[in-house]
């Protein structure tokens, strides 16, 4: 064998040597001794799976629980004034469903499609669902919604393994985003190619889903969980 | 040194090239991975943390049915209905931002030209760490708040220029806010990473009372 490539063998099994040592490391008890079994992952995954149930239970005897109050409260002897008063705050705070003319948006990966060099591989959609937010509401929309979550500014997008929590409830990919206001002008600005750069780039590259579609007819879900007021109080000087 | 001492020093030297050189790129690889996380604007949260999260909303949902069970109560046995309206109304309106607040919580000032995109993702962070009402630069945030930029100036509503420095008044837990927000890798360390040599153009205090101002009425 001559020399240079004798030498060239050499080098390459050095390189060879070092990538698996530093496999070995990294996947060894020693490297990682919380992560290595999947037994504990397991168990957070079902225990996880339980309380997000638990949270839709919950979630639904609010919401049950709410609009029954709003029953006895017109039933009870409170002052009309008052009443629609009242009513008025709870559609102001997004405890009532709304309906109205908007659009539908539905943002979704295509499996196989080209990925931008500037998107991280493992995709997370919490930053495009809040750019949208940010920008239905700069376009004057009334109520949002993201898969069937009343979206207040409150609420919260998190990135998760595989999908996002919203309203710390885990949603799938896709993403159905609805929204209340002048359609026309919903979609003027969705569709404006300066507004949402990231999300034109990968919907022109062909790797996601942006369609948009208006609606004369649409019906946004009332927020279901739970408004906090812990820390906050009237102001003692007004 | 004879021939064959010579090639075997050769070789070995060659062997120990190619293994620095390798651990090199290895440590290449991971620290841009590194950098990746820091510098995207969203990093996957861990299953603990989510269990964190939704054992607390949990909890909170589960002290809301207890409220409105007894609201209910006291509404269907006819003895207060008028006082159960009264405080649902006063607590509908604080929600709304009808009237001036105040609380315990916290001040964050950002002396940086920061892209809406960051004030978005602040605002989303600032919630998830406990943030009950936010105003920025004295105006109060509701669910009809925007940022945007245009021409290079930023702005809030579509027609309020936002100047520097950005400043936070936020109402909520101090304790899980300011744990929240000073954690590594969390959103002040991202903006760090996005914005070398910034370490000194944020500021960060517990305040005892943070007032806000109601929705219609700025402040500064």
């Amino acid at each position: 064998m001559p020399n240079s490539i004798k030498h060239f063998v050499l080098f390459l099994l050095g390189i060879s040597i070092a990538i698996l040592g530093s496999a070995v490391v990294a996947v060894s008890p020693l490297a990682r001794p919380t992560l290595g079994p999947a037994e504990p992952y397991q168990e957070l995954t079902a225990s996880l799976s339980e309380l997000q149930t638990e949270k839709t239970v919950l979630e639904d005897q609010v919401a049950s629980l709410r609009r029954q109050l709003k029953v006895a409260e017109t039933d009870a002897l409170i002052a009309r004034s008052e009443l629609q008063k009242l009513h008025n705050l709870e559609e102001e705070v997004g405890l009532t469903a709304k309906k109205g003319a908007g659009v539908i948006i539905a943002l979704e990966d295509v499996p196989g499609g080209a990925l931008s060099t500037e998107v991280p591989e493992e995709v997370c959609h919490a930053a495009n669902l809040r750019d949208i937010i940010n920008l239905l509401r700069l376009a004057g929309a009334e109520a949002i919604s993201i898969n069937e979550q009343r979206i207040l500014l409150s609420s919260t997008t998190i990135c998760i393994d595989n999908g996002i929590l919203i309203n710390n409830t885990k949603s799938l990919s896709p993403f159905i985003i609805k929204a209340i206001g002048d359609p026309d002008t919903l979609r003027d600005f969705l569709t404006t190619k300066s507004y949402l750069p990231q999300i034109q780039q990968r919907k022109d590259q062909g790797s996601l889903k942006f369609e948009i579609n208006t609606s004369a007819d649409l019906v946004i879900t009332e927020f279901k969980g739970q408004l906090t007021t812990k820390e906050v109080r009237l102001a003692k000087t007004k | 040194m004879n021939l064959n001492s010579r090639i075997i020093l050769r070789d070995s030297i060659l062997l120990i090239l190619g293994i620095i050189l390798g651990v090199l790129t290895i440590n290449q690889y991971q620290a841009t991975q590194q950098v990746i996380a820091l510098t995207s604007r969203d990093t996957t949260v861990s299953l603990v943390r989510q269990l964190h999260l939704i054992v607390s909303a949990n909890r909170d949902l589960k002290n809301e049915i207890s409220n409105l069970t007894e609201s209910l109560t006291e509404i269907q046995t006819g003895r207060n209905a008028r006082e159960v309206a009264r405080k649902a109304i006063e607590r509908y309106r604080l929600l709304a931002g009808e009237e001036n607040i105040e609380g315990k919580g916290i001040n964050l000032s950002l002396d940086l030209a920061l892209q809406p995109i960051w004030l978005v993702d602040l605002v989303n962070e600032l919630y998830i760490r406990g943030a009950e009402k936010i105003a920025l630069n004295g105006i109060l945030l509701t669910d009809h708040s925007s940022f945007a930029l245009s021409e290079g100036v930023p702005y809030l509503n579509a027609n309020l220029i936002l100047n520097t420095p950005y400043t936070l008044q936020v109402i909520g837990d101090q304790t899980t806010l300011m744990q929240g927000l000073t954690k590594r890798g969390g959103i002040l360390d991202r903006l760090k990473e996005q914005f070398p040599g910034s370490e000194d153009k944020f500021s960060l205090e517990a305040k005892d009372l943070v007032q806000l101002p109601s929705k219609q009425i700025k402040s500064s």
